[in-house]
């Protein structure tokens, strides 16, 4: 097939994709862009104003609060969520270990729910004075705990909230990370058992640098993805006690829809995406040099 | 060849998708239709979540001008107050796009911004059976018309007209041998939360009653509600606002003495518990809190959550009883709104449908209904010196001390509630109710943040 | 590219353990904490509302009530719109974006494992690295083009931003890589137009794509929040999610818990239906995707 042809044949197949990416994505990032050096408000005009809002974003606190806080709920959540899920795989690949298919399905059932439901369920666990936790303190005899405000603390809430997301998303990691460990050719392991190596050496050496590849997939995508979660944040906390849970997310949302701030909320948009890019960019560098 | 192949087959790809999206029907496209001259209407309505509200156009008004108007149905939205994705926003955000609702409800803090983003229709006098626009504006007293006219005339009408008293279960007073609190003279917040100590009720380490409800609480966390509490005291401090001449002024003494007497009532006297579960419109009746802060509509509401509520209304406290410069109190209200870009067919459709509801010149018994069964107030002239108001009062008498509270304190609304000063206030009152911070260091990060919301 | 391991002999090293012991233990408990919250919902989704948070908790409900869930499904307490009106409108979106998915992730995905030109890997890594990145940066700008295309307040424009996925693309890509090139030469060398191909050969071959399309895209489009969120307004539209979300602590000042459960019980089993009878593809699905890098 001569080389023309199968451009002409690849593009026409695959113009779909190209077509909405345009449209549904780099539109949306020009645009972005573009409105990010006005002073657009919802509802009236916009004025070009150059740089300006940028250097008001990075002189404004609660814009700095909300990416500290964002940064400090995705570490809270995607460090404790992404060791839990190794040790899952591990455990799981374990070939001592035989779960049938109903197990393996009920530790994936968090995953394929909605933000809204779970998040309903778990207001009403985190409340304080009688909402699950509480009760089961009171019958623990544990009073302490009874009127802990898990959601509406300063330094609680952003707790509260990892937690929900780890509960959330770990087994989707542990999925990830079980099949990498399983894509480990069985006879390079078998190899090294035969020549002596303990389970933890063969997995140091062998599984965790052939791993490495989904290993770094995983914790951008994880980081990301968490960074951007508006959801458990809106469910729990709406934004915290003052703004102490008011996360990227919120922050865009709120000067946008709430303020009517849209080129204010459209130069945060940038900053975030930016910083987003920069992240996945320079992990899968380290990926690369070290591998 | 080729590229003829090819443009056929992406072609069939394009009409599959179409076909279908088109296929699942023009459902899809949602939303209110347009309503072509002389065809039936459909209006969309929408209202703030509010269950007697609802109740009264779900059961009474709707159906009763629907079937006055066979050619026009109504369709209702109730919307949340609270949380990271308010009404107001809603509200904004939608009429901003130049959808939104026919006719909706809103606070008065709405209007003025509304009104000059070219969102509101002007009231038409005639569908009110109101001669001219000035005919229209006499109705009413001028003070209160400051929020709704603009040019002569009237952007929307009164639904409800509030002060804030202090309701408090009258049972629950009695079983731990407090006294009556004075109908005609307020006593002081001091009061209130030695009170409010006294009933607090503990129980393996849960809190099982609380003293006293602000309008803000741990799952409500409503911005209006916060500015109203927030200002009564701001201005029982003597400022008036959080800016002064223009300038940013959120730390100064009033600031800091009303934020200390939020912190006060959680950490002092313990009255106010931020961890206590609230359901607004059944704990007082049901003896879960003893005193509640709220306006004529909150009677309808919490008797229907328990027909045994048995109570008593108060004057708002005040800083200093024996000092009438510390009688202050806030006034809101709630007002009815035209959409200005709904086609002319539907916004005279919905005109006709606030005068249904609201009453033409000269008719009392529909605001007559607002107020015997929800506590709304219309402050309409006719209305206020009617018989029918008179009678409503002599039924219920508590009513009265609203009415004096128009009187007896100096009343008027809140200027910041759902912008970004609105914001920085409520992140004042929460870091000192839930951070623990200190009544100064709340002060210091209000004055910073609207110095920074200026720019 | 599963591995299936040697049948192993009862080996010293394959005596239980320690380690494997501490292996079940954590493997059941993580799972009692995966489990346990769903549990005590659809418990409370029985109760009345008194019994919902009680001291000691109540795993058993005293007394059932399982007209919680008629009351959630079409009690109007959203005023004139019902919990099943949200539903139906998830279903329809949901199910008419898996649809749209399948048919464009084939062709697409077709394009990029079958053809070379200028560009492909580009475009593929952007495409695939676009989803990469966190949904609300984009929002605003995505609301504001479907604005400006006349579709807010639709159910179309929770459909159409999403029928292309980068996901979907990279998936269908995987699995149409490995129907053998020779195949398709030889095909061509028949005569057979490009169009002929891909209708009789790479369709019927591409069951496990559109399984997995199916049901991956089908749990995005139900799970979204944000996105119905921002380009709803009137509740007639509303998802189920959006609808769940009047309910809630800090949304609403009614306390009726009960039905909040029931309400997110009824939210629930779709996608986890759909997610049971579709398990395989969903999980082949999720380790294509990881396979890769």
């Amino acid at each position: 097939m001569s080389s023309r042809r199968q451009a002409v044949t690849g593009l026409t197949f695959t113009s779909p994709a190209i077509i909405a990416f345009l449209i549904f994505w780099l539109l949306p990032v020009a645009l972005t862009l573009f409105y990010s050096f006005t002073t657009w408000r919802l509802g009236s005009s916009a004025s070009f104003v150059g740089v300006q809002n940028f250097v008001d974003l990075l002189g404004d606190p609660l814009f700095i609060s909300a990416t500290l806080a964002s940064l400090k709920i995705a570490a809270f959540a995607v460090i404790p969520s992404l060791l839990l899920a190794m040790l899952l795989a591990i455990a799981l690949a374990d070939p001592r270990i035989r779960l049938g298919r109903f197990w393996r399905v009920l530790f994936m059932v968090p995953v394929v729910t909605d933000w809204v439901a779970t998040g309903l369920v778990w207001q009403l666990i985190l409340l304080p004075n009688q909402g699950v936790l509480a009760s089961m303190a009171q019958s623990l005899g544990l009073d302490f705990l009874v009127r802990v405000p898990w959601t509406a603390d300063a330094t609680l809430a952003p707790i509260a909230i990892a937690v929900f997301i780890i509960w959330k998303q770990t087994s989707l990691y542990m999925i990830f990370f079980y099949a990498a460990i399983r894509s480990v050719p069985g006879d390079v392991i078998e190899a090294a058992r035969v020549d002596g190596a303990t389970p933890w050496q063969v997995f140091w050496r062998i599984t965790w640098p052939l791993m490495r590849p989904i290993t770094v997939f995983v914790v951008v995508l994880s980081f990301i993805t968490t960074l951007g979660l508006f959801e458990p944040v809106y469910m729990l906390t709406g934004g915290g006690p003052a703004n102490a849970t008011r996360t990227l997310p919120i922050f865009l949302y709120e000067n946008f829809f709430t303020y009517a701030r849209s080129g204010y909320a459209s130069a945060a948009g940038v900053l975030f995406l930016a910083g987003s890019l920069a992240f996945a960019v320079i992990c899968s560098r380290i990926m690369k040099e070290e591998a | 060849m080729m590229q003829r192949r090819g443009r056929s087959m992406l072609a069939g790809g394009v009409m599959a998708v179409i076909t279908a999206v088109t296929l699942s029907g023009c459902a899809l496209t949602g939303g209110g239709d347009a309503g072509a001259d002389g065809g039936p209407i459909e209006l969309t309505l929408w209202t703030h979540e509010f269950a007697p509200l609802q109740d009264a156009m779900q059961k009474k008004w709707i159906p009763e001008f629907e079937a006055a108007h066979p050619d026009v149905t109504i369709k209702m939205t109730s919307v949340p107050l609270a949380g990271a994705v308010s009404y107001d926003s809603k509200l904004l955000s939608t009429l901003s796009s130049g959808a939104g609702p026919d006719v909706w409800d809103m606070g008065s803090w709405n209007f003025p911004s509304f009104q000059k983003q070219g969102f509101l229709a002007p009231i038409d006098p005639s569908a009110f059976g109101y001669t001219d626009d000035a005919d229209l504006l006499g109705a009413y007293d001028p003070a209160s018309l400051a929020e709704l006219s603009y040019d002569e005339k009237l952007y929307g009408m009164f639904s409800e007209f509030d002060t804030l008293a202090t309701y408090y279960n009258t049972d629950v007073f009695a079983s731990a041998g407090i006294p009556d609190l004075p109908s005609d003279k307020p006593v002081s917040w001091q009061e209130i939360g030695e009170i409010g100590s006294k009933l607090r009720q503990e129980e393996n380490g849960a809190v099982t009653r609380t003293g006293y409800q602000f309008g803000f609480f741990a799952n409500f966390k409503d911005a209006q509600w916060y500015s109203q509490n927030f200002y009564t005291l701001l201005r029982q401090y003597g400022q008036d606002d959080v800016y002064i001449d223009g300038k940013p002024a959120g730390d100064t003494e009033a600031v800091r003495n009303t934020l200390q007497l939020f912190s006060d009532f959680v950490y002092k006297y313990k009255a106010y518990d931020p961890t206590f579960l609230n359901n607004w419109f059944a704990d007082v009746p049901d003896g879960r809190a003893a005193m509640v802060s709220a306006g004529t509509w909150y009677a309808g509401a919490a008797l229907a959550n328990n027909p045994d509520f048995r109570f008593k209304v108060v004057p708002n406290p005040v800083v200093d009883p024996d000092d009438p410069a510390t009688y202050k109190d806030i006034s809101y209200f709630w007002g009815w709104a035209v959409n200005a870009h709904a086609d002319s067919a539907r916004q005279a459709a919905a005109q006709e449908f606030l005068a249904f509801i609201l009453g033409k010149k000269g008719e009392t018994a529909q605001a007559d209904y607002w107020f015997t069964n929800l506590g709304y107030l219309q402050p309409s002239t006719a209305y206020l010196s009617s018989d029918a108001f008179a009678a409503a009062i002599a039924k219920s008498p508590y009513l009265q001390t609203f009415i004096d509270a128009l009187k007896n304190y100096e009343v008027s609304p809140p200027q910041h509630v759902y912008d970004e000063a609105g914001a920085a206030i409520v992140a004042a009152i929460d870091a000192v109710i839930y951070n623990h911070a200190t009544a100064e260091n709340a002060a210091a990060e209000l004055q910073a943040a609207l110095q920074r919301a200026d720019g | 590219m599963t591995v299936v391991h040697a049948r192993r002999r009862r080996t010293v090293a394959n005596r239980p353990t320690v380690g494997l012991f501490f292996k079940y233990l954590l493997l059941v408990m993580y799972l009692l904490f995966a489990i346990v919250p769903l549990l005590w919902m659809l418990s409370a989704a029985f109760k009345a509302r008194e019994d919902v948070l009680t001291v000691p908790v109540q795993w058993i409900p005293p007394t059932w009530h399982p007209e919680n869930f008629a009351l959630a499904l079409f009690e109007p307490r959203f005023t004139g719109h019902s919990f099943g009106e949200f539903l139906l409108n998830s279903t329809i979106v949901a199910t008419v974006t898996a649809l749209a998915a399948v048919v464009l992730s084939i062709s697409v995905g077709y394009g990029f494992a079958k053809f070379r030109f200028r560009g492909r890997e580009g475009l593929l890594w952007t495409l695939l690295g676009s989803t990469l990145l966190p949904f609300s940066s984009v929002v605003i700008p995505l609301f504001l083009i479907i604005k400006s295309m006349g579709m807010y307040d639709t159910l179309i424009a929770l459909i159409v931003p999403f029928v292309v996925s980068g996901q979907a693309v990279f998936i269908a890509r995987q699995f149409l890589t490995a129907i053998p090139d020779d195949y398709l030469e030889a095909a061509r060398l028949d005569g057979a137009s490009e169009w002929r191909i891909f209708r009789s050969i790479i369709v019927p071959m591409s069951g496990p794509v559109i399984t997995t399309v199916a049901v991956m895209t089908f749990m995005t489009s139900w799970t979204m929040f944000l996105w119905p969120l921002v380009v709803e307004s009137s509740q007639s539209n509303y998802t189920a999610p959006l609808g769940l979300s009047l309910l809630g602590i800090g949304a609403t000042f009614q306390t009726d818990y009960q039905v909040w459960m029931a309400g997110a019980t009824i939210a629930i089993v779709p996608p986890l239906v759909f997610f049971l009878i579709l398990e395989r593809p969903y999980m082949r699905g999720l380790e294509a995707m990881s396979g890769l890098k």
